[in-house]
């Protein structure tokens, strides 16, 4: 059975993530050398070692079929919940938020698993029903989802919230749903958007506020989109070279090795730095969805489908953030941003999406 | 569940569609950053890292022709202070004020707001003096450092002010050929790296990277500045003489269109810029038009020439007046010309003969031509500010047209002029006028060589050797014989202009020589002078000659035609104030003819003014008048022979008294005539019934 599985392991998708990885230490490395006078590479070891720990959780959850997920779906989901409620009550706090659970050595962020549950949870759950055609089908989902977005948003952590929220839309839309729910979701969410706002928390307010003009406060709340934009701009086409970005290290750029590492990217590798990224990035992307177009199942396709929406609405909020066309939200870049619970959570998405891959053919044995 | 398969399938490849148009917009996004906003913000990257005081480079200096400075730049010191590190603000502030004699609190106000804003560095003051950078270096202050910078000197003052220009604060150009040709001149700054983090604390281990600054390159001029200088002396003396309110003059090489010589007086000291009236800024020789007169009348003529609509022996009949669409033009010389032929009309810059020429001449041809010298349109001239000139094809009817060719209803600038001028001196081919030569290095090896091919042939080769003829004869037998330099063959055009405020005149006399092989072109303007006789040929012309023969004889330009004999050669001598009678004598004497115009018994003003060198048997228009003139001294009249009555009227009317003994005819006189006196002096006179002869 291995050898035949393992004939059909889409290993574009494991060069593009080995491939992305690398580009992700030497610029992880660059963004921190600052940092740490005399130069250190631990953070940059430390994204390695996650990637050595994330190599090993993909290995074993190749190993299992992902059928085998499915029927754990609801203890997942439980687990997912009492993760969640933990956090809210025992978890650690940073940047203003509670987003983060001490366990040994590590510290973890239930939020990223609470995407890799809802992709095994939910696909599980559409797999089972009968149609998407009224607001009544939709009712199940909401139900399933609900509890989820709401403690997460309750964190507070916004980014996630519209992650999760993306992906659910993807899974929908593979799954069928009429374009007249569609449409009438879309519209009633653009309504609903004010009402939305007196939610907001004030920070949250301002984030959008200084999205709309970053040179309302150029050295408060705007200086994280000008300095990325400063620092993009600046790289031209070859960029500055490696550890050469003066944006990047002379510490204008904010949070610089996790959430604007797009940012040192395009100061130090310029535009063409930037066009292998996305080349990466679509590699990444088109053979997951080739792996959705030829799974054995919908189980398959859903969860596969939960993945991509995933990587691509990060991708496109984060680059977009980097760049001032979107609000600044704390949204990693997949297999780029430094931070262990999001890489891990990343290699495990990628072990599922090559897992139903190698399973697409009926089991002849 | 039931989904048909091709359902999903259609809707994974939207999905995949989908993200690849966002992933192009998301490019498109990065590219936009990075190539339009590019450049915008690589500065304002650089800006924030290299907040500290960048090192000015030397700007390059500016010589003459033959390497001599006009502008150069020495290096003084710049206060800086870095906000971060200053220790104690409210000291540093007071110390430091005291020094440099600025206000402390404006100066403490100004070190906190640096300071809160993090700023780099901040200017305290620019350009101090050696001992205001002394007494702070003694202060030992932390924070507060020196910068060199460049200021500009200008040893020569105002000389050539005008075309230098001057430069501003930061050594930028903001005038003349330092505005120009600022890409040379200022240089690339140097400065050094890595020193601020996003706090503005110099990093510990900062790679103190020296970026030595690039020095400007030097500027050669085709100003000559002997040339200069004699042109600035002559026109300012003129200026002083004639009270004129100003003055300008153009020396050009008519073969090269070199400007040698270029000055506008009142004009400015570029090292004091500031001090001076914005007015005074003005390159008037290439930013002012005015109407040029009768200098504009060799386009006029040269027009027909070429058209060959006249030639130089055709005949023409100068009534004193021409009538056109019912206006009466009139000469400016009374009575009319009479019978005369064409280089006559030249020779006497008679208006209704041009106007004939210009009818003949037709207007589209005539535009032709004004548009071929280049009226109208700007010469090019590597300064800043040129002006156009004013003339409009579509408002020019018949009038304009006669009027145009003696010059008025025209407004040219005063180096359209001279280029025109220059033309006809080089064979009719229209050089570009310059005042750039090369560029240097600062070990004077040329860098870059400014060379101008000829802009074009405007007339004819044989035209301009005629129009040269007729000019030169302009000078020998005309109204231009001011112009006139012993052994050298000049041809010279004068003109007058009225202006629209009555009794004002712009009074201009443009030439060049030598005729057979031209040097110089040169173009004097005197704006409003005072005084009686007011013709382009008495004030300006002896401006011009004297200009011209210094210039000639300072570049070793050979006389080549031998010295007219004494005798042929006569100088006018001062006949002003005096008796009528006794003036025509003396010029009867001297071989030269009088004309007497006005009534009276004084000579109050003469054409030629006194020392002027004429050819025997020229004529000398004397005018006279009854009114008491209040020129001082006064020369005494010989009353030898006169009545008591004609006597005292003559003694009255040149402001002396006179005291009668005797009667009869007068026979003896004190003091005796020729004698210069005071205003009021009383002359005794001894007069008896039997002449004593």
């Amino acid at each position: 059975m291995d050898r035949k599985l393992l004939k059909n392991i889409e290993y574009p998708i494991l060069i593009a993530i080995i491939l992305l990885t690398i580009i992700s230490v030497l610029m992880i490395s660059s963004a921190t050398h600052a940092m740490s006078s005399g130069g250190s590479f631990n953070t940059a070891r430390n994204q390695l070692i996650w990637f050595c720990i994330g190599l090993v959780a993909m290995v074993f959850v190749i190993s299992i079929d992902y059928h085998s997920f499915a029927n754990w779906a609801n203890i997942i989901y439980i687990v997912n919940l009492l993760l969640l409620i933990f956090v809210l009550f025992i978890g650690e706090e940073g940047g203003g938020a509670q987003r983060w659970l001490d366990i040994g050595p590590f510290r973890l962020q239930p939020s990223e698993f609470a995407k890799l549950a809802v992709v095994i949870t939910l696909a599980r759950h559409l797999e089972k029903k009968k149609s998407l055609n009224s607001v009544q089908d939709l009712f199940s989902v909401g139900l399933h989802m609900i509890p989820i977005m709401l403690l997460i948003a309750k964190q507070p952590d916004l980014g996630t919230s519209l992650v999760l929220l993306a992906m659910v839309f993807g899974m929908l839309f593979i799954a069928g749903l009429s374009y007249k729910l569609l449409a009438g979701i879309i519209t009633a969410g653009l309504f609903s958007l004010p009402i939305l706002w007196f939610f907001l928390k004030p920070y949250q307010k301002d984030r959008i506020l200084v999205f709309i003009n970053p040179y309302l406060d150029p050295l408060g709340k705007g200086y994280h989109v000008i300095q990325s934009k400063i620092a993009i701009g600046s790289g031209k086409i070859f960029g500055k070279g490696l550890y050469q970005g003066t944006q990047n290290q002379l510490n204008f750029l904010p949070v610089k090795h996790t959430d604007f590492i797009f940012a040192v990217l395009g100061e130090e590798l310029g535009f063409i730095g930037g066009i292998i990224l996305f080349i990466l990035y679509f590699i990444l992307l088109y053979y997951s969805l080739r792996v959705a177009f030829k799974a054995r199942d919908l189980l398959g396709t859903y969860m596969v489908v939960g993945v991509v929406s995933m990587w691509a609405f990060q991708i496109l909020i984060n680059i977009g953030m980097n760049m001032g066309i979107m609000p600044v939200t704390g949204i990693p870049l997949p297999f780029m941003s430094y931070g262990g619970s999001s890489f891990l959570m990343n290699m495990i998405a990628a072990g599922l999406v090559i897992n139903v891959g190698m399973r697409r053919q009926k089991i002849l044995f | 569940m039931t989904v048909p398969q091709i359902v999903i399938k259609r809707r994974l490849v939207i999905l995949l569609l989908f993200s690849l148009v966002l992933s192009f917009a998301l490019l498109g996004r990065v590219f936009w950053i990075q190539f339009v906003q590019g450049e915008e913000l690589k500065n304002r990257a650089l800006g924030q890292w290299t907040s500290d005081v960048p090192i000015e480079p030397k700007r390059g200096d500016i010589c003459d022709r033959n390497n001599n400075p006009l502008a150069i730049s020495a290096t003084v010191d710049t206060v800086v202070a870095s906000p971060p590190d200053i220790e104690d603000i409210e000291k540093t502030a007071a110390l430091l004020s005291d020094v440099l004699d600025i206000d402390p609190k404006k100066l403490e106000k100004t070190l906190i707001e640096a300071k809160t804003e993090k700023k780099g560095a901040i200017y305290i003051k620019r350009k101090i003096t050696d001992e205001e950078s002394e007494a702070i270096r003694n202060l030992n202050l932390r924070g507060i450092y020196f910068t060199k910078e460049n200021k500009r000197f200008y040893p020569e003052r105002n000389l050539c002010s005008h075309v230098l220009g001057f430069t501003g604060i930061d050594s930028q150009g903001l005038d003349g050929v330092e505005l120009i040709y600022e890409k040379y001149l200022k240089g690339n700054p140097g400065r050094i790296v890595s020193e601020k983090d996003a706090l503005s604390r110099k990093l510990p281990y900062g790679i103190d990277k020296y970026v030595p600054p690039e020095d400007g390159l030097n500027l050669v001029l085709t100003i000559d500045k002997i040339i200069q200088h004699i042109a600035e002396r002559e026109l300012e003396k003129a200026l002083a003489e004639h009270k004129a309110k100003r003055g300008t003059i153009i020396v050009m090489d008519p073969k090269s269109g070199e400007i040698l010589a270029m000055t506008n007086k009142p004009d400015y000291d570029p090292n004091i810029y500031s001090e001076f009236s914005q007015q005074l800024w003005r390159n008037v020789a290439i930013s002012d038009a005015y109407e040029p007169g009768s200098t504009f009348k060799i386009v006029t003529a040269s027009a027909a020439l070429e058209e060959g609509v006249v030639h130089l022996e055709d005949k023409f009949y100068d009534p004193g007046y021409i009538m056109v669409s019912g206006v009466r033009i009139g000469c400016w010389y009374h009575g009319g010309h009479g019978s005369q032929t064409f280089i006559q009309i030249v020779e006497n810059s008679c208006n209704p003969g041009f106007v004939d020429v210009a009818m003949k001449l037709g207007k589209d041809r005539f535009m032709k031509y004004i548009k071929g010298f280049g009226f109208g349109e700007t010469t090019g001239i590597d300064l800043p500010g040129e002006a156009r000139g004013l003339i409009d094809p579509s408002k020019v009817g018949p009038v304009e047209l006669a009027t145009i060719s003696f010059g008025q209803g025209i407004s040219v600038t005063p180096i359209q002029l001279i280029s025109a001028f220059a033309t006809v001196a080089n064979d009719g081919k229209m050089v570009q006028p310059h005042v750039a030569k090369a560029v240097t290095d600062k070990d004077g090896k040329i860098v870059q060589e400014f060379s101008f091919e000829p802009l074009r042939q405007v007339i004819s080769y044989d035209t301009a050797q005629e129009m040269k003829m007729i000019l030169e004869s302009v000078v020998t037998n005309g109204t231009g014989g001011k112009g006139k330099i012993e052994g050298y063959r000049v041809g010279g055009k004068t003109g007058t202009a009225e202006k629209y405020s009555p009794g004002k005149y712009v009074v201009s006399y443009a030439g060049f020589a030598p005729c057979d092989d031209p040097k110089l072109a040169i173009l004097v303007i005197i704006d409003e002078p005072s005084g009686g006789l007011i013709y382009g040929g008495t004030i300006a012309g002896p401006v011009f000659q004297k200009v011209m023969a210094d210039s000639l004889n300072y570049l070793g330009v050979k006389p080549k035609i031998p010295q007219v004999e004494d005798s042929e050669n006569v100088e006018v001598p001062d006949l002003r104030n005096l008796f009528i009678e006794d003036a025509k004598k003396i010029l009867i004497q001297k071989g030269l003819s009088p004309r007497v115009e006005g009534e009276g018994y004084v000579v109050t003003e003469q054409v030629p003014l006194p020392g002027v060198e004429v050819k025997k048997d020229s004529t000398v228009i004397l005018k006279v008048s009854d009114s008491r003139t209040n020129k001082d001294p006064v020369t005494i009249p010989d009353l030898k022979g006169r009545t008591v009555k004609e006597a005292t009227d003559i003694i009255n009317a040149i402001g002396l008294n006179i005291e009668i003994a005797g009667s009869g005819y007068a026979v003896k006189q004190n003091p005796l005539p020729g004698i210069g006196v005071s205003l009021g002096t009383t002359v005794k006179v001894e007069f008896s019934q039997t002449p004593n002869m």
